[in-house]
């Protein structure tokens, strides 16, 4: 039997629901003070709205929804489910008035594609785009990657318990130091640092590639975003194609890797525990997974016969390996080079590695390094109960920042979660190939949006179907929430319809 | 003897004369030819323009051949020495151009924001894995030269969003009076 919600639910719902939507409008004034910077007149007009009517909207649902009930388990992730479409459509206000976008459900694509750290764009003449608007679709992934509730968490709420239902809701389920907010401010912290020191390296490299120093400021303060937060938007069209240069390239590399790494490893490295490198399962799982799926990748070129030299071979290879692996979507070639002269194969290759992604508990998306051990390691558990006398005592050890005993809750945990993405995956899949793509197309495509990674074979466009941007947004938001959120938002939803009083 | 002197003298500029006057026209006719050859060169090897689109639909077929192509220039040029890199759009894509800085002396807009740049056309080869370039798709260009100059975009205040937003954010701050002890 199902409860129906009493109205103290949707109050406490709508209430924090408010809440987060008062900082996604404070969020706004950044990009409102570059537009004064630029002198950006127009886009300021653009801001000035998009913040007047975020925060009317969440002022209106704070007021009206005010209740000073904590938050259950089903409430708080109810409001990061929310939190996150809420996020999209009022983010989507600048982003459509600046005229880049051929529709609103274009805004709203890019706005999720932003906030979900995906990088899939559906922006019309990027080149030509204000600074200001630009870095709102780049500060959008970080606060996505950072979490919009985390987020709120810092700023907005106190240490409560359902402070970290919320945070748990919005998929990052580790407890870094004893308290969560002390954890989101870790999580600034790492992330402030990285913005520093990541730019600073960037910018060198671009005043030595040529760019003019404004440009080259504006420019790598965005790249960091987009490559810590493993998002993949980029200022200009052409992705890192633009800046033709290998440091540039070397750098933005280091960076998907930082960001697809557990937060946890990073405050172990932090507190001298390097050894926890070597010894870490999602570190060990990323080493064998890059291994493999560079090699099919590899070997499709060499059939294909697509590079020449090593060094073209390799840095090419090797590149949009590391940007799926990360979950990141930068790239060194074209989108239709991957259908046109990488081939089936090397697709492949880079699927297997978007579809598995980067660390729990980072910016990335897909089934995560921690599940894929986890779940191999049951697999040679259960191989080897079947090899050994039915009385023999079997323990499976995982190291993760310490020694954990693989039991079935943790299996059972990693095989839904993977059983989600692969049924996610190939919904994105079926859809494309009901609208005349190939299998390998849609199934890329599919992929890249489901484990918001941002990579295109070229389905993506503005002209793309209606009905593949509604499945692509879709996509995007349970990938990055990864289910049990929206799970939970749809019982509710549900149980309003079905259930008794 | 003086006189016979001349005379051989004379003979032998009279058979001179008459070799120069055999040799100037079959020289001059060689001349012209090359010049005529090396005038006409560049229009049989790339006759029109190739688009961002082609190049890259059709990468292996055009690879290693000289193309015509024209785009307006991106951001700027990256100066590299004694050559650059220009970002040439032409619509469709933007494809990297790799020539000499002298080359793009005359550039004076590059597209962004507030400006709409040069349109550049190029003459050179297209490289569908350029082995200098680290299997980039480029073109290394040997001729490069404006063809349209750019311009400063004129941007016109929206005054109905304008008036709009600020109606909004009064309603806003009359809100947050009102209600502020139940914020």
């Amino acid at each position: 039997m199902i409860l129906r919600p009493e109205l103290e639910d949707y109050k406490i719902v709508g209430y924090y629901l408010g809440k987060v939507t008062i900082g996604i409008g404070l969020c706004m004034l950044i990009p409102l003070a570059i537009a004064r910077f630029y002198a950006e007149s127009q886009p300021m007009i653009y801001f000035l709205l998009g913040i007047s009517l975020t925060l009317l909207i969440g002022f209106s649902l704070a007021v009206v929804c005010h209740t000073k009930s904590d938050l259950e388990t089903r409430h708080a992730m109810a409001v990061s489910a929310l939190s996150w479409l809420m996020a999209m459509f009022v983010s989507a206000v600048p982003l459509y008035l600046s005229g880049h976008f051929g529709s609103y459900l274009d805004a709203c694509f890019e706005a999720m594609s932003g906030y979900a750290t995906t990088g899939l764009s559906l922006a019309q003449d990027l080149d030509h785009m204000a600074k200001s608007i630009n870095f709102w679709r780049h500060l959008m992934m970080f606060l996505g990657g950072q979490g919009i509730v985390v987020i709120a968490l810092t700023f907005l709420f106190r240490g409560t318990a359902g402070a970290f239902r919320m945070y748990a809701g919005e998929a990052r389920d580790e407890k870094i130091l004893p308290n969560v907010v002390q954890t989101s401010r870790f999580i600034w912290m790492v992330s402030i640092i990285y913005l520093v020191i990541g730019s600073t390296a960037l910018f060198a490299s671009a005043m030595v590639g040529g760019l003019k120093p404004i440009n080259a400021i504006f420019d790598s303060v965005c790249i960091f975003i987009a490559a810590f937060d493993t998002g993949g938007f980029t200022p200009h069209s052409q992705n890192i194609l633009f800046y033709h240069n290998f440091s540039f390239e070397m750098i933005t590399i280091v960076l998907m890797v930082l960001g697809a790494m557990n937060f946890a490893l990073h405050y172990a490295l932090w507190s001298g525990n390097r050894k926890e490198l070597l010894k870490n399962i999602e570190i060990v799982t990323l080493s064998i997974t890059v291994t493999a799926t560079l090699s099919i990748a590899a070997w499709g070129l060499v059939e294909n016969g697509v590079y020449a030299g090593l060094f073209p071979f390799f840095s090419k290879t090797f590149y949009q390996l590391i940007s799926a692996h990360t979950g990141t979507g930068y790239s060194t070639i074209y989108p239709r080079q991957f259908t046109n002269e990488w081939g089936p194969l090397s697709m492949l290759g880079i699927m297997i590695a978007m579809a598995i992604g980067g660390s729990v508990c980072s910016t990335t998306g897909g089934i995560k390094l921690l599940r894929v051990g986890v779940i191999y390691k049951a697999l040679r558990q259960d191989i080897k109960r079947m090899l050994l006398p039915e009385t023999a005592v079997l323990m499976q050890k995982v190291h993760h920042i310490k020694n954990i005993i693989l039991n079935d809750r943790h299996v059972r945990s990693a095989a839904l979660i993977l059983l989600s993405y692969s049924v996610l995956y190939l919904i994105g899949t079926i859809v494309g190939m009901l609208h005349g793509f190939s299998l390998s197309e849609a199934s890329f495509e599919s992929i890249s949006a489901s484990a918001n990674v941002g990579l295109s074979c070229g389905i993506t466009s503005p002209f793309m179907p209606t009905v593949m941007k509604f499945v692509y947004i879709f996509q995007m938001w349970a990938g990055r929430l990864e289910f049990m959120a929206i799970f939970v938002l749809a019982g509710m939803i549900l149980s309003t319809i079905k259930g008794r009083r | 003897m003086g006189r016979v002197e001349h005379r051989v003298q004379r003979t032998e500029y009279r058979e001179q004369s008459t070799e120069r006057a055999r040799i100037v026209p079959v020289f001059s006719f060689v001349i012209t030819f090359l010049l005529f050859a090396v005038c006409c060169l560049p229009l049989a090897h790339a006759a029109e323009v190739v688009s961002s689109r082609e190049m890259i639909e059709n990468s292996k077929e055009l690879d290693g051949k000289t193309v015509l192509y024209r785009g307006e220039l991106i951001s700027g040029v990256f100066n590299r020495g004694d050559y650059s890199w220009a970002n040439l759009h032409d619509g469709y894509a933007a494809i990297g151009v790799w020539c000499r800085t002298s080359q793009l002396a005359d550039v004076k807009f590059a597209g962004d924001y507030k400006n709409t740049g040069d349109t550049i056309e190029v003459e050179g080869v297209f490289n569908r894995a350029c082995a200098l370039h680290r299997g980039e798709l480029d073109i290394h260009a040997f001729r490069a030269s404006v063809v349209e100059r750019g311009f400063v975009r004129e941007k016109k205040t929206d005054k109905k969003r304008a008036k709009f937003s600020v109606i909004v954010f009064a309603v806003l701050l009359v809100i947050i009076m009102v209600f502020r002890n139940r914020l």
